[in-house]
């Protein structure tokens, strides 16, 4: 009996050490790897889903292309193994800080740039391993997205873009040239009006000129820009919503909602549900989306023409975000790329040489793929000549983000001492007097003296 | 085996090598098994409410914390956002815990008298949804609240003449719509607790009552809620402590909003870790949170507790 007992004991202690110990094979740098190959020095990547395969169009997921790249990258570096993890849009993020936090993120990561991320002392800048030609083939827009305190602290897949979009045939419906808003622009007042003409309702059913959604302050947050305030905290401290300029943007938004332009409900509207709309025809122009919106479109089109899916075929147009009379376009956007981590127990030089080398292998001119299938600039100029085939640059929607990323600038890159409290102005005083304001519980007045008062709690100017 | 000289006439045994030794021939096994989760108890309950202890008095930083005394505690007094979350959680506790425990009772007692089959069914069917993933039942309940007529609660209203609600995104219904949540579901774990304690009600206690001609209430006022008193203590706890630490549909519903309506203070807490990665302000509100349950609990078993036995 004792020996029985002895052997349950030591079962269970063995299983409790093996289950305390699992992940360890994830994160180890040169060593012994999960499949036993010894002295191979394994380096992790953490992205995310960023498109599917499709059957009708024959488009391969992100992962097999991933995994064809990672093949080559590992047939070239002998002796470096990767293990790369596909994480969840929804929680991936989450994840990511929390490893980062206990101090175990992976060697890559995809992310857009964050200050937060190189202040915690983990984040490695990429400078000593980008070549000359590197930085000579990279967008400067994209070089200026991942350059903080002098250094690049990333390297961006694409140069992601803003945009509304609309139904080519409901816009063409309403007597609008599509072409010469793309080309040209619109102010606030001739999207009123063209908004206005596609708000009916039909067979009983409500169509909305406009839908966005109302959860958080992004679609505000972008009229800003067309308002000429870029950033919600400038890099010296003062607090820019407010005076004039925010009243001006409330108020237009306000205008679009008391005359029904867009749902009165637009507070409770996120943006799976204006897609949807949009979608079901519910909306003429809706926002915001991106130029990912078109291949998504495409294979919602080929999945509607194979019977999979049920609904009307639309012809999807991309739409600059109007601008006030006597101000810019100003385009919102970013750039999407790996960022370089080391882990609190610091590998070495030598696998962080080979992480960098993963991060630039996955970011190369081959990579632009990515760019390309969602319909993104790649963020090389050599990616961008080797698809350009697939990003259809000389259709109307293709001209119109060539012409539209001229207009990105970068946002306020701001020092350690304010991140912090930028963050919680955002989500303890701007997102929530908004969340109000959208739906009629306060005026632009009060939501702007919220946000001024709340500001100066946090030492904003 | 450490058995000391008593008066009382306790056989004892002195604290001798070869008595140590005996002990553990007899008694061995059992520390070795208490070892294991004694130690996966060190290892994920004590130790990480050891470190967040310590971090609530530091500026968190993975590769080196700033010691900063009482900042954080005084920081999150000093914040109105804290107060919100906190009168949000309140509320929430006030309005949910009580009515929860009132369904509850009222279900159990109304599935109590039937036969066994039809007791197993309806155990059964009011448990089933609480093995359903938290995030899935908001899931369906964010399409229960959907803003406009494609959602359930909107097109009946519609269907009466009656305006759409903005169920989750008014400030003035928002907390509402998450209370509403509790009290349609989740109820099945407190009937099969009640259902068991009204089966260990002994049955001469009614044949009694029966005898004095007691009706239906007075059956239970006098000998039902008395005696299921117990039960009821713990599901107030058990209750008060899970809405204290009410997160999941704020953060799946409503992301803490309209306008703070639903931010509680575990969901300030990831808030303040996860977003704006302040985990000493985070670890101090969970002190402050950790503190009030225990408080509460404290006075419930006070006044609450009993010595009924039957």
């Amino acid at each position: 009996m004792k020996k029985f007992n002895l052997f349950v004991f030591l079962l269970t202690f063995i299983l409790i050490l093996t289950a305390c110990n699992g992940n360890e094979g994830d994160q180890t740098g040169a060593g012994t790897d999960s499949e036993g190959n010894a002295d191979e020095d394994v380096v992790t990547v953490w992205t995310y889903p960023h498109y599917e395969g499709n059957e009708e169009t024959g488009q391969q997921s992100y992962e097999e292309d991933l995994k064809d790249l990672i093949a080559e990258f590992e047939a070239e570096n002998p002796g470096v193994k990767v293990k790369h993890e596909i994480l969840s849009w929804a929680e991936g993020g989450k994840k990511f800080t929390a490893a980062l936090n206990s101090g175990n993120p992976p060697d890559v990561f995809f992310s857009l740039f964050d200050e937060k991320y190189v202040n915690t002392g983990l984040a490695v800048p990429l400078t000593d391993y980008v070549t000359e030609e590197d930085l000579a083939d990279l967008n400067d827009f994209g070089e200026q997205m991942y350059t903080y305190e002098d250094q690049l602290w990333g390297f961006p897949h694409y140069i992601s873009v803003h945009t509304w979009g609309g139904n080519r045939a409901m816009l063409e419906e309403a007597g609008v040239d599509v072409e010469k808003i793309q080309q040209e622009g619109w102010t606030w007042d001739e999207f009123y009006e063209i908004a206005k003409k596609g708000t009916k309702t039909v067979e009983g059913k409500e169509v909305y000129g406009f839908v966005t959604q109302g959860q958080n302050e992004e679609t505000y947050t972008q009229l800003m820009m067309q308002n000429g305030v870029r950033n919600m905290v400038s890099e010296d401290g003062e607090f820019m919503f407010k005076g004039d300029k925010a009243l001006e943007t409330l108020s237009f938004l306000e205008r679009l909602r008391n005359d029904g332009i867009m749902p009165k409900e637009t507070g409770g509207i996120d943006p799976a549900k204006a897609d949807v709309m949009f979608n079901n025809g519910q909306a003429m122009i809706y926002g915001r989306t991106g130029p990912y919106k078109i291949r998504e479109n495409e294979n919602r089109n080929a999945d509607i023409d194979a019977g999979k899916v049920d609904g009307e075929k639309i012809d999807f147009v991309l739409l600059p975000l109007p601008h006030n009379d006597g101000e810019k376009e100003n385009a919102f956007g970013g750039a999407g790329g790996l960022m370089l981590f080391k882990q609190k127990d610091d590998k070495g030089e030598a696998h962080t040489e080979n992480a960098a080398k993963l991060l630039l292998k996955l970011t190369s001119t081959e990579s632009g793929k990515l760019g390309a299938t969602l319909f993104i600039p790649p963020s090389r100029q050599s990616g961008q000549e080797m698809y350009k085939e697939e990003l259809k640059l000389d259709t109307p929607n293709g001209q119109f983000v060539q012409r539209y990323i001229t207009t990105l600038t970068p946002g306020a890159k701001l020092p350690e001492a304010i991140v912090q409290n930028a963050g919680k102005l955002k989500t303890e005083s701007v997102i929530p007097n908004y969340q109000s304001f959208i739906i009629g519980n306060a005026t632009a007045e009060e939501t702007v003296k919220a946000w001024e008062d709340y500001a100066k709690t946090l030492g904003f100017k | 085996m450490i058995e000391s000289s008593q008066s009382s006439g306790i056989k004892t045994k002195r604290f001798t090598w070869e008595n140590t030794k005996q002990f553990f021939r007899d008694y061995g096994w059992c520390y070795a098994f208490i070892l294991i989760p004694l130690i996966l108890f060190v290892l994920f309950t004590v130790y990480p409410l050891v470190m967040a202890f310590i971090y609530s008095f530091q500026r968190y930083s993975v590769l080196g914390s700033e010691w900063i005394g009482l900042d954080n505690y005084k920081s999150l007094m000093n914040s109105s956002v804290f107060w919100t979350a906190m009168k949000n959680t309140l509320i929430y506790t006030a309005a949910t815990v009580p009515v929860n425990i009132l369904i509850t009772l009222f279900l159990a007692l109304m599935i109590f008298p039937l036969n066994n089959k039809s007791q197993t069914f309806f155990k059964a069917a009011f448990y089933l949804p609480g093995v359903t993933s938290g995030i899935t039942m908001s899931l369906i309940w964010l399409w229960i609240f959907d803003p406009t007529g494609a959602g359930l609660l909107n097109a009946i209203f519609n269907l009466f003449g009656l305006d759409s609600v903005m169920w989750l995104a008014n400030p003035d219904t928002a907390l509402f719509s998450l209370i509403l949540m509790t009290y349609l579901g989740a109820h099945g774990a407190g009937i099969l607790l009640y259902l068991a304690a009204m089966g260990g009600i002994p049955k001469s206690l009614y044949e009694a009552a029966d005898i004095d001609h007691a009706g239906w209430w007075s059956k239970l006022k006098n000998i039902t809620w008395p005696l299921l008193k117990p039960t009821t203590l713990y599901l107030l706890v058990m209750g008060i402590i899970s809405s204290f630490q009410v997160f999941e549909q704020a953060y799946v519903m409503t992301m803490g909003g309209p306008n703070l309506a639903t931010t509680t203070i575990a969901y300030l807490i990831y808030d303040h870790a996860f977003q704006s990665f302040d985990f000493g302000l985070a670890a101090a509100e969970s002190f402050v949170l950790g503190f009030i349950i225990i408080v509460i609990s404290v006075i419930q078993f006070k006044f609450m507790s009993t010595d009924i036995e039957y």
